[in-house]
């Protein structure tokens, strides 16, 4: 009884137990578990060993990337194209802001009413929301990078426009690209031309650049470097002859020459440079000039422009300047850049993580955070009164209301995002303009509910006693379930218009929608019919011996039990369908993924090289999107009501 | 339009009133009242498609539905001999006989379903001879002006049959392969599975042996760039590619989804929380999404074709690629997967045969042990015997053959300016991109599978092995795999058709299969229906093939009722 002690004859055991007793120190604590989980036994050791390194290279890999050389301006300048699709109208945008913030009010409350969110995901809200708040605060101001201007005797002369606040100094200076390091992956790679393709490299490029080799001519065109930029490491055959004589010249928003360097005469040692100090707050231009008597001078040099105001040429940042600045001037050349232009400015693969989260990560969270503010104080509202509903209301009542909230939802959505003819607030929206997430979520939401009733229609069809019917839906429903949507997809875009008359004038998005809804209906009403099988006969006859017709039968005893038993199933089924409405982007539609291609394929812009950052971006948007309905699907399976009634069955 | 719907009205009526008249008939006369309705339903239907070219006035819809219903019915209703009725039930009007509700319904369903069709296809062929698409199957005929990056080339110049009609021993093959075909057909309906899996080495073996003659054959047909002849022809080189991408798919995401499912039950923390996020993310993702993100990554980070060319135009053309010509095996580029090519010889034969010979040597050798240890009690100890039985044929094999492969490794010559190929093989990068990502997500989904399979075998299975001395692989083995299997099988089955059917994603990409070969011939000609109809033709019979193979795994592993 020494070491243990006994209260009202319940045996406990010992407080602390002596040494000889106490489990050895590598069985315990940090040691105990990893000799438990890690290196039980050698086999457990060398597959451990074994994915620690494939997982530490992978995940050093991407993680150094991501951090380093990724430019994801591309997801921060297109998020109102990620979001809304390309093609709809910007100054309609709020309507689908609205609309979502009713459709996250109403997804909040019955998340309140039936169900609770976890304390992690609340936490993880306010975590996202602090980083909103603090990180483009605090975050570090990096310093203009130097502008590289390229100039080529025999490439056009691009005259760039830029903003100066009176005083600025601005200096240009010419840097020969002669050695042998200006050639390597440094000087290149910090510019990529707009109409850089970097898919369209290799061959074409290749040979029209041996050719000229072979010819003597030099330099190269610019196309040709570019397109062998960043990861392609292109050093040239034979230094080029460097006799180029040129200057430097700015001019006022007026188009007027104020000030010109001196020629660099040829020389590669007659390093020209200029500092040159704005005499107003405004607009003004500068643009190599080439000597008129020396135009056949060949080579190929860097013009470097430090400490110019540089920005982003979407519509937003160029309005922002010309609010300030005035009307920036007409430039007098072929191909100018209208601004100073941002992706012409590409990290060359040097950042600092610092710099990561002030000129990567900042502005991303700057450009969502009206919109998750918004968001997160509607969801909260939605939540907080679906909770007040679930422990003070009448449930049966608040269970009506909520429902009818959703009925009347519906309508109201559709009025505020196509429009009504006679409000003039909200003008007719074409359906071909939808697109981005926003399509995404609406073709899979009304997939899944248009398909529910033709899916039900179909697996009690097959259920049929009747031979004519149940061969008519067997057929619908293999045939569907055997070939891949793509094929039903063509069958929408190419076949539909011509086999109904007048749905040439049906948009194709609708079109898709359709085909999307068979096709899932024929996958739902297989997960229907297991639900019918697993009904006990039992069941039946007790209604038909109360009295109970078929119709009553199905309706009232057996698909309220089949129906609840497959709930998880059918959650499979959507996740399965937002995945599956990525195939409508192959079909000229732009959703989620069809509006990246689109952005990451426009010429105009340039990120054809930025292929990985937008892919990546929608493929943590579309995994987020399923993970959270498959973990909900999981829920349900083990405490919702599907489980709840399977035990009493 | 008019006249179709008016036809399928009077035809669901005329039938209705036919069959229940008849019935009427038979029911007074004490005979079964249901071979009239049958009867009715029988007629109904063609008297719907005898009425679609006639007129297009509700009059002679009218009389042309009803008249041969009128008269036939009750003549081949008399003729036929019948059967007495048991009991007398004459009673219950019609209209709340069930029996009479039942036929009529479906008639009313069949009618219905007949007659949208014709409409649909009325409206479809009216509205495509208005448009500048004129519907005409014979589009398949036609020339195919586009070009296909790669695949076997089915084209008149090289004919398949004639070549083979004059070597005797490929057409020896083809009649083989066709006879055990057949036979493994037959067999499987009448569910031997057995004979199948004899007939299935049979040929496989005559196909490694005549693999000297195959493999060319192939080798040549096979390019990088071609231009079939006719549409037909494209899309049985687009499907050739399907086949080719969904064999390899099944066999890679069948490995990786069985080693992630173990790994998701794994008891080493790592491994088992690295399997779940590989889960997690490939199934959570979209196909199309992870297919475009490899390629073009791939197409980013991947070398370009001439890296490094700068030292042709300098230095020899032997150090190209970063690497000496003539030695290398493979190289990884922006084009693809270049790798050594091995030519089997005429005297590999020998190789082969004696590698067949020391399988068959070393089944025996284990048999012999299997039944020693059945009868006399010594361990078997199979595998000690016959592996190197195995390596001893293919030793003496590779010694009688002396040179039995050449190889032909991958280069680079310069012709002039440019630059060429040569030497060795490419396996292109959509075809390596669609690979990856059909195989990892196939995967994913397998491995889900793999571990359900596995948790459903009873844990009492797993300990009572152990206590008999079983080590952990050889629990794994001989006990658990084998009642998982049972299990797993089905939905394996579905997981294979699903990647048959997702193999068509490719087209995004590129990769020539056979969705892309109708594409680009639906888009030359605008001929969409036909192009339509041999989509569904194709996908279908892939699904039905894969299921089919399916089942037949399935038979074998089923447990056999006693």
């Amino acid at each position: 009884m020494s070491d243990n002690q006994t209260y009202n004859n319940i045996y406990v055991g010992p407080k602390d137990p002596p040494a000889a007793r106490r489990p050895p120190a590598s069985e315990v604590g940090v040691i105990g578990w990893l000799r438990a989980n890690l290196f039980k036994s050698l086999g457990d050791t060398i597959s451990t060993i074994l994915t620690l390194t494939i997982v530490t290279v992978f995940v050093v890999d991407t993680v150094s990337w991501a951090l380093v050389s990724a430019q994801w301006e591309v997801i921060f300048l297109n998020l109102r194209q990620l979001g809304s699709g390309p093609e709809f109208p910007s100054s309609e945008v709020w309507r689908i802001e609205l609309s979502s913030y009713i459709a996250f009010f109403l997804v909040f409350m019955s998340v309140g009413f039936w169900g609770r969110i976890p304390r992690w995901a609340m936490g993880l809200l306010v975590l996202i929301g602090v980083a909103i708040v603090v990180i483009p605060e605090v975050s570090v101001v990096v310093e203009e990078p130097t502008l590289h201007y390229f100039v080529a005797s025999d490439y056009d002369v691009r005259q760039v426009a830029f903003i100066a606040e009176e005083g600025d100094e601005i200096t240009f200076s010419f840097d020969p690209l002669t050695e042998d390091a200006d050639f390597g992956v440094g000087s290149f790679a910090g510019y990529i031309a707009n109409d850089n393709q970097l898919s369209d490299t290799s061959w074409d490029a290749f040979n029209s650049v041996s050719r000229d080799v072979d010819r003597g001519l030099l330099p190269l065109r610019l196309s040709d470097i570019t397109a062998l930029t960043e990861s392609r490491v292109f050093a040239l055959p034979d230094r080029p002859i460097y006799d180029l004589n040129v200057s430097v010249a700015i001019y006022n928003a007026a188009g007027e020459l104020i000030q010109q360097s001196e020629f660099t005469n040829g020389s590669a040692d007659n390093l020209v440079s200029m500092t040159w100090e704005a005499p107003e707050k405004g607009w003004y231009s500068f643009a190599p000039v080439f000597d008129e008597d020396n135009i056949g001078s060949t080579g190929i040099a860097w013009l470097k422009v430090d400490d110019l105001e540089v920005f982003f040429s979407t519509v937003p940042e160029t309005e922002k300047r010309v609010e300030e600045f005035g009307e920036p001037p007409e430039l007098d050349c072929r191909s100018c850049a209208t601004s100073t232009n941002r992706t012409d400015l590409r990290f060359n693969g040097e950042r600092t993580v610092p710099q990561w989260f002030s000129l990567q990560l900042a502005p991303y969270l700057t450009a969502i955070s009206t919109f998750f503010f918004v968001t997160l104080a509607v969801s909260s509202a939605g939540y907080g009164m679906g909770q007040v509903a679930k422990y003070r209301g009448n449930r049966k009542w608040m269970t009506r209301s909520l429902v009818f909230l959703w009925v009347l939802s519906l309508p109201i959505q559709y009025v505020i995002v196509i429009g009504f003819e006679n409000i003039d607030d909200l003008p007719i929206i074409d359906t071909a303009d939808l697109g981005g997430l926003f399509l995404t979520i609406v073709l899979s939401a009304i997939g899944i509910i248009a398909s529910f009733p033709v899916g039900i229609m179909l697996a009690l069809g097959r259920q049929s006693d009747l031979p004519v019917i149940k061969f008519l839906c067997t057929l619908f429903i293999e045939v569907v379930r055997g070939v891949p949507l793509i094929t039903l997809l063509f069958f929408g875009l190419y076949i539909l218009l011509f086999v109904v008359d007048g749905a040439r004038d049906v948009d194709r998005v609708i079109r898709m929608g359709i085909v999307l809804t068979l096709f899932t209906a024929a996958y739902l009403a297989e997960v229907i019919r297991g639900g019918l099988q697993i009904i006990p006969k039992g069941q039946i006859e007790a209604a038909k011996a109360l009295g109970l017709n078929g119709f009553y039968t199905t309706v009232f005893i057996v698909l309220p039990q089949a129906l609840r038993a497959v709930i998880p199933a059918i959650m499979g089924q959507f996740v399965s369908l937002l995945k599956d409405t990525s195939l409508v982007a192959l079909f000229g539609v732009f959703e989620l993924l069809g509006a990246t291609r689109r952005i990451l394929t426009d010429t105009a812009t340039g990120y054809a090289a930025l292929q990985r950052e937008g892919y990546i971006y929608i493929g943590i948007i579309y995994f987020i999107l399923c993970y959270l309905l498959a973990v909900a699907s999981r829920r349900l399976e083990t405490t919702g009501a599907g489980a709840v009634r399977r035990e009493r069955i | 339009m008019e006249f179709v719907f008016y036809t399928i009205v009077v035809t669901v009526l005329a039938a209705s009133l036919g069959g229940i008249i008849v019935r009427e008939m038979f029911v007074r006369k004490g005979q079964n009242p249901d071979r009239g309705l049958y009867l009715g339903t029988v007629l109904g239907l063609p008297g719907i498609l005898y009425n679609i070219d006639v007129g297009n006035a509700f009059l002679s819809a009218l009389v042309d539905g009803l008249l041969p219903l009128a008269i036939a019915i009750p003549l081949i209703a008399v003729l036929l001999p019948t059967r007495a009725l048991a009991t007398q039930h004459a009673t219950i009007p019609f209209y709340r006989d069930v029996e009479v509700l039942r036929v009529e319904s479906q008639v009313f369903f069949a009618a219905l379903f007949i007659g949208t069709l014709i409409l649909l296809w009325i409206s479809l062929t009216g509205n495509l001879a208005d448009s500048e698409f004129a519907l005409d199957f014979n589009i398949y005929e036609r020339r195919f002006g586009a070009g296909l990056s790669e695949g076997i080339r089915f084209d008149t110049d090289w004919d398949w049959f004639d070549e083979l009609g004059e070597n005797p021993i490929a057409y020896g093959t083809w009649v083989t392969i066709l006879g055990l075909v057949g036979f493994s057909g037959y067999r499987y309906f009448r569910h031997e599975t057995r004979w199948i899996a004899i007939a299935c080495a049979v040929g496989a073996a005559a196909l490694i042996l005549l693999s000297p003659i195959i493999i060319p054959f192939l080798e040549d047909t096979f390019t990088r760039y071609l231009q079939p002849f006719s549409m037909t022809r494209a899309i049985m080189t687009g499907f050739s590619n399907t086949l080719r991408i969904v064999a390899v798919s099944i066999v890679a995401s069948t490995v990786v989804g069985v080693l992630v499912g173990i790994g998701l039950l794994s008891n080493n923390y790592l491994v088992r929380n690295i399997s779940v996020i590989f889960t997690e993310i490939f199934r959570n993702t979209p196909l199309l999404v992870q297919l475009i993100l490899i390629y073009q990554a791939m197409l980013i980070i991947l070398p370009a074709e001439f890296e490094g060319a700068e030292d042709l135009a300098l230095t020899s053309p032997d150090s190209i690629l970063g690497f000496t010509l003539h030695e290398e095996l493979y190289a990884f580029s922006s084009v693809g997967f270049k790798h050594v090519s091995l030519e089997p010889t005429q005297s590999s034969v020998w190789l082969f045969g004696s590698m067949i010979l020391g399988v068959v040597v070393g089944y025996l050798v284990r048999r012999y042990r299997l039944h020693l240890q059945d009868t006399k009690g010594t361990p078997a100890r199979t595998w000690r015997f016959v592996v190197p039985i195995f390596v001893a044929f293919t030793a003496v094999g590779w010694l009688i053959a002396g040179k039995a492969f050449t190889a032909d490794y991958p280069g680079v010559e310069r012709v002039g300016v440019r630059f060429e190929y040569v030497g060795g093989s490419v396996i292109s990068l959509p075809f390596v991109a669609t690979f990856i990502g059909l195989s990892l997500y196939t995967a994913a989904f397998i491995a889900d599978i793999v571990r359900a399979g596995i948790q459903s075998v009873p844990t009492g299975q797993i300990e009572a092995a152990r206590s008999l001395g079983l080590r952990g692989g050889q629990v794994l083995s001989m006990i658990v795999l084998p009642q998982a299997l049972r299990l797993i099988i089905p939905p394996l089955g579905n997981q294979y058709v699903n990647l048959g059917k997702n193999s068509t994603l490719g087209f995004a990409i590129g990769f020539a299969e056979a969705y892309t070969a109708v594409q680009l011939a639906n888009n030359e000609s605008g001929q969409s229906v036909p192009f339509f109809v041999g989509l569904m033709v194709i996908y279908l019979l892939l699904s039905l093939t894969l299921s089919v193979m399916t089942n037949l795994v399935n038979s074998t592993t089923r447990i056999r009722a006693r």
